[in-house]
């Protein structure tokens, strides 16, 4: 079962862990390199094989704290993230121990017993859901009664995978940097071996884009760029927008490879079939990336102020760059008649 | 042009609209802003531009200074922050945010073609949806939770005040804003989403559902109906080959198709073929249309958003930014209810460049070109929205 311990990051409780000889901690410890290593060579044995395991997150979140990478961080957090899901899904926890475990990470999801479906509060819904892509997750096709969503389990596993999301960069958060030397030194031979794996394993490369012009890209595509690089993991829609975007703008494929190396999730042959997928080297099928207004639903629209995003023409992210070349290409009437609307206070 | 035009940009209507709105804000009632030092103010004067970024530490300061420079507009921000007052948006150090949504006439389909009296209406009838259907309703908040200020111009403000929305982020917004917008509905998702669907529906599945029911319950026997099978077939040959088909008995079932589409629930949608769909796709759109909410978007799902502030007054109506009760709410009208009381107590002289009619104060007024003597509310209206100027 998934307790609390899993966010214990106290420095206390570290300490005495490392300077433990006892064989469970001997094992939290080595669990702890572990998923870290297999995180960063995305190997299929990270050491976590039941909740149990997870009780060397604490332990892990100091280390990465102080390697202080946040592709590795996301990496590793996103690994039991999604441990957490498989197991909730695995037919090994039942409805009263589900409901028992949204309570770990501060839900209060309960089980209906009459209609056999769990009930969400809205509000953890929606601050849980809302940056997941998918018609599933969109509050207008949820059972909305009185403020509770009424799903399925599939669901509720997505809802507490996500706040154990927030909940663990919290927790990496709350660690003070400047004590991790410290504290680890008991282990820093481990924590040294870490970092050269991290060295070798090429997931911090510089992204060469080209000859694609980034300064012409609208805000939404410089937005997944930008969270890509900072180890952020992007919602599927938005890298099927970007790959398709950037093919279609005739940036080539192992180019898109190595910009998706710096993904937290990064998998080599699953991203190079899925690039291959969308322009169309596989199936004859090239996909074009969805309208704004898709995007905008999706919570992957970034326009904010921008004057061409805001224009009512503008209907598509492809249509923003074919603009912004243009214009560029004449720059005695660059941005005539592009005024900002959006409004910043109410009449 | 008069001297003072000339010599400061200043007209004398304004002047004197300034003067008017001075005495209300001398005797001003202070208005109930909860946190008020953790907000940022902004004005817009009656001479000048925008001044943003200010904070005050209580109601009676805030005060003081309101009658003092006596401004045309008067915002707070819906956010809390720890320093209000800061330029920056990083460094005002974000707490959280009432959910605002604005419901005002730019959003309502036609309001280009009505009068000021029905745009009010029509706006009401979206706020009054907002409320009691989706916010009371299906949000699950309750009547303690919400804030409903009537806008002072052309519409209404509804303010969430509950302690699980402050901290909701801009994505979380957007999906409430979507939900009482109806936005991202696709026919086909909907259908997959409809066979998902627990023995409980709700939401607007379940409104959807509903009027899926009715369709096949009324069929030809309804006009909006009737229109939607000519908008899907066309012809009469193809509607009623359609209406031939769902009365036919669907294969290992023994019962007809339409009697399943009769009937609540998701078994329907097992059964949907290609036509059944393009009937639902538009029976989906007018349920959209006629049950949802138009709101203005970005500033539900703005978290920074400077909103008019309660009880101020609307520079562009001289009406007041007024509290409304839920139980008041059926009743309010903006034109009796949020005007001055003090000034319908004077008289006041205002010119009319046409003739000009409209209800004001539960009055109905048909005005002829040029010099008129109004209550005092009536004139500052007129002349705050640029119909007449003061002489
Ligand atoms: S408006 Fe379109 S192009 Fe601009 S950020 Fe949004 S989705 Fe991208």
């Amino acid at each position: 079962m998934i307790d609390q311990s899993v966010f214990d990051t106290n420095k206390e409780s570290i300490t005495l862990l490392l300077g433990s000889n006892d064989e469970q901690m001997y094992k939290v410890r080595k669990n702890a390199y572990r998923l870290i290593i297999g995180s960063l060579t995305d190997d299929e044995d990270h050491g976590i094989r039941d909740p149990e395991d997870l009780s060397c997150l604490p332990l892990a979140l100091w280390i990465l704290r102080y390697i202080n990478e946040s592709i590795l961080t996301s990496r590793t957090i996103n690994f039991v993230r999604d441990f957490i899901e498989r197991y909730l899904n695995s037919g090994k926890v039942s409805d009263e121990d589900l409901e028992f475990i949204s309570r770990v990470f501060s839900l209060t999801i309960d089980y209906d017993l009459e209609d056999e479906h769990f009930l969400i509060p809205v509000g953890q819904f929606i601050s849980n859901v809302a940056r997941l892509s998918g018609y599933n997750h969109r509050l207008i096709y949820q059972n909305l009664d009185h403020g509770l969503v009424r799903c399925r389990r599939p669901l509720v596993a997505k809802v507490i995978r996500e706040t154990f999301v927030k909940q663990a960069f919290a927790a990496y958060d709350s660690i003070d940097p400047d004590a991790t030397a410290e504290i680890l030194a008991p282990i820093y031979e481990e924590v040294d071996e870490i970092i050269n794996k991290l060295k070798s394993s090429g997931i911090k490369v510089n992204v060469d884009l080209g000859s694609v012009d980034f300064s012409m890209f609208p805000p939404c595509i410089k937005e997944y760029i930008s969270e890509m690089r900072e180890g952020i993991n992007l919602p599927h829609l938005a890298r099927f927008t970007l790959v398709s975007f950037l093919h279609k703008i005739g940036m080539d494929n192992p180019s898109m490879v190595e910009l998706f190396k710096t993904a937290p999730d990064f998998n080599e042959r699953l991203t190079t079939y899925q690039i291959n997928h969308i322009t169309g080297q596989i199936s004859s099928t090239e996909y074009s990336p969805p309208k704004c207004s898709v995007l905008l639903s999706n919570h992957l629209c970034y326009k904010g102020d921008d004057p061409i995003c805001n224009k009512e023409w503008l209907k598509h992210p492809l249509q923003y760059y074919t603009f912004k070349k243009k214009m560029s290409a004449k720059p005695a009437i660059k941005m005539k008649g592009v005024k900002k609307t959006s409004k910043k206070f109410n009449h | 042009m008069s001297l003072t035009h000339a010599l400061f940009g200043r007209n004398e209507s304004d002047l004197k609209l300034q003067n008017l709105f001075q005495k209300y804000y001398s005797s001003w009632s202070l208005p109930a802003v909860d946190k008020l030092q953790s907000r940022e103010i902004g004005f817009i004067p009656f001479f000048g531009t925008m001044t943003r970024h200010r904070s005050f530490n209580d109601v009676r300061e805030l005060s003081h200074f309101v009658s003092n420079v006596v401004p045309r507009h008067i915002y707070y921000s819906s956010a809390y922050y720890e320093y209000p007052e800061e330029r920056v948006m990083k460094d005002k150090k974000w707490l959280g945010a009432e959910l605002i949504f604005d419901l005002d006439a730019d959003h309502i389909p036609g309001a280009s073609k009505m009068t000021y009296e029905q745009i009010l209406k029509e706006v009401k009838k979206h706020t009054h949806r907002l409320i009691f259907e989706f916010l009371l309703g299906d949000i699950g908040l309750e009547e303690k939770d919400l804030k409903v200020f009537f806008s002072g111009g052309r519409g209404y403000h509804v303010h969430v005040v509950s302690d699980w929305i402050y901290s909701l982020s801009s994505d979380a917004r957007r999906e409430i804003a979507n939900y009482v917008r109806g936005e991202g509905f696709s026919p086909a998702d909907l259908r997959r989403a409809m066979l998902e669907t627990p023995s409980k529906m709700s939401g607007w599945k379940k409104r959807i559902d509903d009027q899926v029911v009715n369709f096949y319950t009324l069929l030809n026997k309804s006009d909006q109906y009737a229109e939607i099978l000519s908008k899907v077939f066309g012809t009469e040959k193809k509607i009623s080959s359609y209406v031939e088909n769902l009365n036919k008995i669907i294969t290992g079932k023994s019962v007809k198709k339409i009697e399943v589409f009769r009937t609540e629930g998701i078994e329907k949608y097992q059964y949907m073929d290609v036509n059944d769909q393009l009937v639902f796709s538009k029976i989906m759109d007018s349920v959209i249309s006629d049950q949802q909410c138009e709101i203005d978007e970005p500033v539900t799902t703005d978290i920074h958003r400077l909103i008019r502030m309660p009880q101020s007054l609307h520079g562009k109506s001289g009406l007041i930014v007024k509290p409304i009760h839920l139980d008041e709410f059926e009743s309010f009208d903006p034109l009796i209810d949020a005007r001055v009381p003090e000034f319908s107590n004077q008289e006041l002289t205002v010119n009319l460049p046409r003739d000009f009619s409209m209800s004001f104060g539960g009055i109905t007024y048909k005005l002829s070109e040029g010099i008129n003597k109004l209550p005092g509310d009536f004139s500052i209206f007129l002349v705050a929205t640029k119909i007449a100027n003061f002489v």
